[in-house]
């Protein structure tokens, strides 16, 4: 078998260096795009859940209590799996909300009751690719005597990190 | 004359305000452009569900899989693009003709269809049901998806439709919760999905399928505070008469259990069936005779002397 000549050789390695010029970013790009989801099924659960607790509750209970992000520490650039624990916390066992596989979005659950309304704030915020930079996605809801629980749109504070 | 120390001051509170104004008038635009979407038109070459299974050449689940990753790259991308991504629906709808049993596609349908970085349309809170119903037929007793189903038919997407389609989906809705609570779960949201559906089917005026629904979760759940939930519910849905009979049937039924199989979940229990006596149920006729009774039907209405209670 016969070496490749110079040529030849510089051909290859401009062809391979392109390829993976363009490949390896739109792969890391489609990667973390792909993780996203992540959040946003996230919060989704927990609206879906916060909302049908409100329907059944009184106004003052409508909500669980207020609890901090969990976990702690939001992941960088990596999947985690939390300790033992991290979602015994009432308020996501009554949400039914946790993880049992690695994960990358911290999410923290914020309520209040003022007299007879009740609201509460459900965020996640993440670090895909690990540069210190946050993206941020929320929802919140909030319920009132003698009426149905209102869930509002998805908020972004910062999709892309 | 200005004094000197206005002098000085001047400059910098001129160039502060200057780059306020500056920003102030700036922000507007930029922020609008920014907020739009980059791209405004995607064509997709996916095949129709039918042509899809026919080009997976019989790996149906291996090219379903590959589709779910690649709607959850594209959803992803949509955020970053702030663009709708138009062919989720189709996607999802080739992905489920696929691959029907594949649950995760059913659970992550409302995330994928209804949050967007565009607001939601009555058409994907429409399809996201469609595709739901489509996974409990598929997967009848997956008690999550039954869950998800519900809740997002019941609280999420009425608020969002019309009233005509908040109405059938409220009634959806209901029906699914109720389904969810009587499968059994370790979910610990599921007492307030009970509590939903009960509520639900009482103001929709099912009054009949709400005690059906309790019924069936105090039958099978060993929960006890779904089944406090249950029978107080329970209690206020039946009259006095009614109530007495619904008693004196659970006490029979708890004393079986306890006598024959107290080690066994009621689940289990109604699998098995009433345990009849042996040595006194040997031969053709004593086999009719009460307490030989094999199947719960034949118990309740023989044995118990509670007519109907079988269904």
């Amino acid at each position: 078998m016969r070496s490749l000549s110079p040529v030849e050789a510089a051909l290859c390695i401009a062809i391979a260096g392109s390829v993976l010029g363009v490949g390896v970013p739109a792969f890391f790009r489609n990667l973390h795009a792909s993780r996203l989801v992540e959040s946003m099924d996230g919060l989704e659960r927990i609206a879906r859940a916060a909302a049908e607790r409100a329907a059944t509750e009184p106004v003052p209970t409508a909500y669980p209590a207020s609890v901090r992000p969990t976990p702690a520490a939001v992941p960088a650039g990596v999947a985690l799996r939390d300790p033992p624990g991290s979602w015994d916390d009432p308020t996501w066992v009554s949400l039914g909300f946790g993880f049992s596989t690695p994960h990358r979005y911290s999410f923290e659950f914020e309520s209040e009751h003022r007299g007879r309304r009740a609201r509460y704030r459900a965020s996640a915020r993440g670090d895909l690719d690990g540069d210190g930079q946050l993206s941020e996605f929320s929802v919140r809801g909030e319920t009132s005597e003698g009426r149905a629980p209102v869930t509002f749109p998805l908020e972004m504070h910062r999709e892309m990190e | 004359m200005m004094p000197r120390w206005l002098l000085e001051l001047l400059p910098p509170w001129l160039c502060a305000f200057l780059g306020i104004g500056l920003v102030a008038a700036a922000r507007g635009p930029l922020l609008q452009s920014y907020q739009q979407p980059a791209a405004h038109e995607e064509v997709s070459l996916l095949l129709s569900p039918e042509y899809s299974v026919l080009f997976s050449l019989g790996h149906r689940e291996a090219l379903a899989d590959y589709l779910f990753a690649n709607v959850l790259v594209k959803y992803g991308l949509s955020f970053r693009e702030k663009a709708r991504f138009e062919a989720t629906y189709r996607y999802l709808d080739s992905i489920t003709t696929l691959a029907p049993t594949f649950a995760r596609p059913y659970l992550y349908v409302d995330t994928l269809l209804t949050m967007r970085p565009t607001p939601a349309l009555l058409e994907d809170y429409l399809d996201t049901r469609r595709l739901h119903e489509r996974g409990l037929e598929a997967l009848p007793s997956h008690q999550e998806l039954w869950l998800v189903a519900g809740q997002f038919a019941a609280y999420l997407a009425p608020q969002r439709v019309p009233e005509p389609y908040a109405k059938e989906l409220r009634r959806k809705g209901a029906r699914d919760l109720a389904r969810a609570c009587e499968l059994v779960s370790n979910n610990a949201n599921i007492p307030y999905g009970c509590i939903a559906a009960a509520r639900l089917l009482n103001r929709e005026g099912q009054r009949e399928a709400m005690i059906r629904m309790l019924s069936r979760t105090l039958a099978v759940n060993d929960d006890p505070e779904i089944r406090k939930m249950a029978l107080g519910y329970l209690e206020q849905a039946v009259n006095e008469r009614e109530r007495d009979r619904y008693g004196r049937r659970v006490q029979a039924l708890e004393s079986v259990w306890r006598q024959q199989v107290p080690h066994v979940s009621r689940v289990m229990m109604s699998l098995l069936g009433p345990g009849p006596e042996v040595w006194k149920c040997a031969g053709l006729s004593a086999a009719l005779t009460p307490g030989c009774e094999t199947t719960w039907r034949d118990w309740t209405e023989v044995k118990a002397g509670f007519p109907g209670n079988g269904r």
